[in-house]
Formats: C-alpha cells, structure tokens, sequence
C-alpha cells in the first residue's frame, strides 16, 4: 500500500527552492529522509503520477510533486477554446502586453524555467 | 469608527497573470475590464488596507492544516509561486496592529483562527491583490481559509466569521477604510483528468445566490456538493466570508467567463459598501 502521507510531504517540500535542489542533488537520499518504501519509490522511479492520485494524494500537490519530479503528470493542461486568426493572436498579444505593462508582470521565462 | 468601502469577489487562477494571451480576447477583455474597474474603484477610495479571505496552496501548511489563519505579522513574503504567475516576489506589507486586534477580538467572539507571524503569500492572495494594488501601498491583512484538504470549515460558518469581520472593523477607533476582498473559483477541477471541464451550472447558481442575497442556499452548500464541481470549487468559501463581511450591501456581477485555457470558471463581483 502506498504511503500517501510520506510522499505527499516530500512533494510538499519539493514546493520549495532548497527542496527542489536537494531533489536534484540526490533523490534516493532524500527519499530515504523521508521513509519511502520500496513501493512508494516504483512510481516515482517508473515517472508516473497516476498511482498516487489513485490511493488518494491530493491532486494540488501531485502537480506539483510531479513537475518536480518529472512525473508523467494526472492533468494536460494546454486546452484551448480554438486556435485564433493571426488577426485574433495579435489582438490578444497586445492586450496581454497593455496589461503586464500596467502591472509590472514579468515578461521574460526566468532562467531555468 | 472604522467601514469598509468595498468588497470584491474573484477568480485567482494563476492564468489570469500568466496566461492572458492564450484565451479568445473577448473572454479576456472582460474580466480584466472588471478588474481594471476595480483598480480604479481602489484607486479613488484610496482604502487604508485590504483584508482578503484566500486559500494557501500546500505553501505555508502540510500537517496541521488549520481551518482558519490570519497573518499577523508586519509583512509577508510572496508570491512563493511568482515565477509562475508572473508577478515579482518581495515583502508585502502587513498591518500588525488591525490583525493582531482582529484576532484577539475573533477570540472573544468564539472564533479561533491561527496567528501566523511570518505567511507565505502564494497566488492565492497574490493575484487579487496585485491586481488591484500593484504598487503594494496598501497593506494586506490575509485570511486563510482551509479550501484544499478536508475537512474543510462549513460555508454557514465562514458567513458568520465573515459578519464578525464586518462588526469588528466598524468597532475599530481607528477608523480604518477597509477593502474585503474573497478570493478563489469558481468552479475548476486542478491537477486531475477532468482539468479543464468547467461546471457552469455550478457558477451560474453561485452568482445568482450571491446577487439576490440568498444566505441560506450559500450556507446549504456541502464540502460534497463543492466538490463534484472541481477541486478548486472549494474556493468559493473565501467568496462566502466576504458575502458576511458585507452583510447589508449588493452584490453585482461585474463579469464571468467559463476560461477554457486557465481551466476554470472565472468571475468578478463588487459589493458596494
């Protein structure tokens, strides 16, 4: 039986910069800092999501832990209502850059992304 | 004596930020004609602070995950998750004193929310209050409220918190101007097989209740019927206790889009204090 509670911390640490690194660094060590079994580790070694929403893993942290990861992820994103005329995407474009200007977003991917 | 000038419902999907290219313009115009709306409403009434009931994501709780919170420090850290919302990361200001006052009163009220010094502000509170605040002049006193792990707080209770909200900021001598702001929905399903499927039915009786006053169809509303409408429907128990803390005034749907590219039914309400 998978233990949901113990992945599901170490996901919620993944949400973290120093959690990311450490994952990088060495996952089968903090996998042991966590306790992962065996079993809990088969997913995880296999990149794939699915087993986890299936015993119960709130699907918040599933996305996330598997982006981290590199899990084949539960949900495809990227649905889109229908692809825009050229017209419509540059309509759109600059309605987003008016917006993010107004703002201040962030326009640039930061580096690593 | 203290009032609150506005109330605000809405949406908080982080593609309201990141992804505002990808849905039809005429989707997109109309939230974000809403929120601008809002900015300027904000702009005039120039609030003292801005309480705002949200959810956190999995950032500041893994276990305990209380039901209630308010962060009571001098400021917050956030967005954790700006990279991905695209809003800079920095200290938001906080306002130590109407929070720590708001907890002791909340305490005396037979309400027991959880003091939280140093709060991590994800997209939950990000987003709203970016929008309609980026210069982040005006403090931010959070609210969180437990929508992602059961068992989560009842709507009948939020409403009541959220009244108690109201009575206690018309009770402050210092006679603060208050924005209340209630964030997250309406209806989306995050992180599942079903992402991407939007309850509209949902969202359109939530608004209806929500614009002819119906508290007791809001407080009827079960964790179990929430969540057949999405993961993410749970939200709307942020909507719930800014409903109570603007007891006595209208709501109005300024705009509601079901956003197929930011995976959920996103709308906009004003209460005008």
């Amino acid at each position: 039986m998978l233990n949901v509670y113990q992945v599901g911390k170490l996901m919620y640490i993944l949400k973290t910069p120093p959690g990311i690194a450490e994952w990088k660094k060495d996952p089968e060590a903090m996998m042991d800092r966590f306790g992962l079994t065996e079993e809990d580790r088969g997913p995880i070694r296999d990149k794939v999501a699915r087993p986890f929403y299936d015993a119960g893993l709130h699907a918040h942290l599933l996305g996330s832990g598997s982006r981290a990861m590199g899990l084949e992820p539960m949900a495809k994103y990227g649905n889109t209502s229908g692809t825009p005329t050229p017209e419509e995407a540059e309509e759109r474009k600059k309605f987003s850059d008016k917006i993010a200007t107004e703002l201040g977003l962030i326009t640039q991917t930061p580096v690593g992304r | 004596m203290g009032q609150i000038v506005l109330g605000v419902g809405t949406s908080h999907s982080p593609g309201q930020t990141s992804q505002i290219d990808r849905p039809p313009l005429k989707q997109v115009e109309n939230c974000w004609n809403a929120w601008m709306k809002i900015r300027s409403a904000v702009q005039t009434l120039k609030p003292d602070l801005i309480v705002e009931f949200s959810n956190d994501h999995w950032c500041n709780y893994y276990d305990p995950y209380p039901p209630l919170a308010i962060g009571v420090g001098a400021s917050h850290y956030g967005p954790v998750d700006g990279d991905m919302i695209k809003i800079p990361k920095g200290q938001i200001p906080g306002h130590a004193d109407f929070a720590m006052s708001l907890l002791k009163a909340a305490y005396e009220n037979g309400f027991d929310p959880v003091p939280q010094q140093n709060t991590l502000i994800d997209h939950g509170h990000a987003i709203p209050y970016h929008t309609f605040n980026p210069e982040h002049n005006i403090p931010l006193v959070p609210i969180l409220i437990n929508a992602i792990t059961e068992p989560m707080p009842t709507t009948r209770r939020l409403y009541q918190f959220g009244n108690f909200v109201r009575t206690f900021i018309n009770s402050r001598p210092k006679g603060e101007r208050v924005m209340i702001i209630g964030a997250g929905g309406i209806a989306h399903d995050v992180g599942t097989p079903r992402s991407g499927w939007i309850d509209t039915d949902f969202d359109h009786e939530f608004l209806e209740n929500l614009e002819h006053d119906r508290v007791e169809n809001i407080n009827a509303y079960t964790s179990e019927r929430m969540g057949k409408s999405g993961n993410g429907a749970h939200e709307i128990r942020s909507w719930v206790a800014a409903m109570g803390a603007m007891k006595g005034t209208k709501a109005k749907v300024l705009a509601y889009e079901p956003v197929v590219e930011w995976i959920t039914g996103t709308g906009v309400v004003v209460w005008e204090a």
